[in-house]
């Protein structure tokens, strides 16, 4: 499989880390999204919708079960990518999994927003574990 | 007879950087009163987006941002109140969405239609349909001049102290 480019986004009180694993490429959000991470997170979404492409993985996981809070501005972003998948050939999609942690009531709310848009091609799982 | 439970205030510069720590030092507040966690977190993304809308929109050297929860037997009501001047534009276009949101039959099928429309409009634009889908707070504003205050209310459940 050939090597990542992108790079993890480190801020304080947010992080966007992305890893490629055998069952497709992960990006973990962390922290606190609010407007501080609005920039970074806009501009990562479509990198790593273009280097999911690349990749030709069939999974894009995104791990939020460390994510405590996003605002609407950042939640934006999540539809962009959803948006931008959405407009893929079929033949040529991902599918784009949330991860999501059950302990945080507004994951429920908010991610399920996001799978309406498009629930043949956004899923969401409770996140396992490692 | 209504009871006070909780009343705060701030009177905040409008800057970004005090939207998260007032969310969560509110939300600490509320952790040990509300019985309900999950009301905890529908209020915490309230009081956020009205307080970013506010900031955000806001052409004066000050906001202000009330938050109480008012008692009266076992109903009790959590209150959220954001005072800001802003451009006549801006306050038209609040009082649209307000309006929107409040003439819709079903919130989330609201929310849902906002969010495919905001895919063609520039800018965010989920705020407030957020805080009525996910947070189930009903939102309506006052106007006087160039004063606009938005008003949240939800029920919530409240400990009784022993």
């Amino acid at each position: 499989m050939s090597q990542l480019r992108l790079l993890p986004v480190v801020m304080e009180g947010f992080s966007i880390r992305p890893t490629l694993a055998a069952s497709g490429l992960k990006i973990a959000l962390q922290g606190s999204a609010d407007m501080e991470a609005r920039p970074s997170l806009s501009q990562f979404v479509p990198q790593a919708h273009e280097e999911a492409k690349r990749l030709a993985v069939t999974e894009v996981f995104v791990d939020v079960h460390e994510l405590y809070f996003i605002n609407s501005v950042c939640l934006k972003s999540l539809v962009v990518w959803i948006d931008l998948l959405a407009n893929v050939e079929p033949n040529n999609r991902y599918r784009l999994t949330f991860l999501v942690n059950s302990h945080l009531h507004w994951q429920d709310r908010s991610i399920l927003a996001l799978q309406r848009m498009a629930p043949d091609i956004v899923r969401v799982a409770n996140w396992k574990g490692e | 007879m209504s009871i006070r439970v909780v009343r705060l205030g701030f009177s905040l510069p409008p800057l970004h950087r005090w939207i998260s720590p007032t969310r969560c030092y509110i939300a600490d507040i509320l952790q040990p009163v509300l019985i309900d966690n999950d009301n905890v977190d529908r209020l915490a993304i309230a009081v956020h987006e009205l307080l970013e809308n506010c900031i955000k929109y806001s052409n004066g050297d000050q906001v202000r941002l009330e938050f109480e929860i008012n008692r009266d037997g076992d109903e009790a009501i959590a209150g959220i109140r954001t005072t800001n001047s802003a451009l006549s534009l801006h306050v038209a276009n609040l009082c649209r969405r307000i309006d929107a949101l409040n003439a819709a039959k079903d919130p989330i099928e609201h929310y849902d239609e906002v969010i495919r429309d905001s895919l063609i409009q520039g800018g965010s634009s989920l705020g407030l349909a957020r805080v009525r889908a996910e947070s189930n707070v009903h939102l309506s504003y006052q106007i006087q001049k160039d004063v606009v205050v938005v008003l949240g209310e939800m029920h919530v459940r409240v400990r009784k102290v022993t």
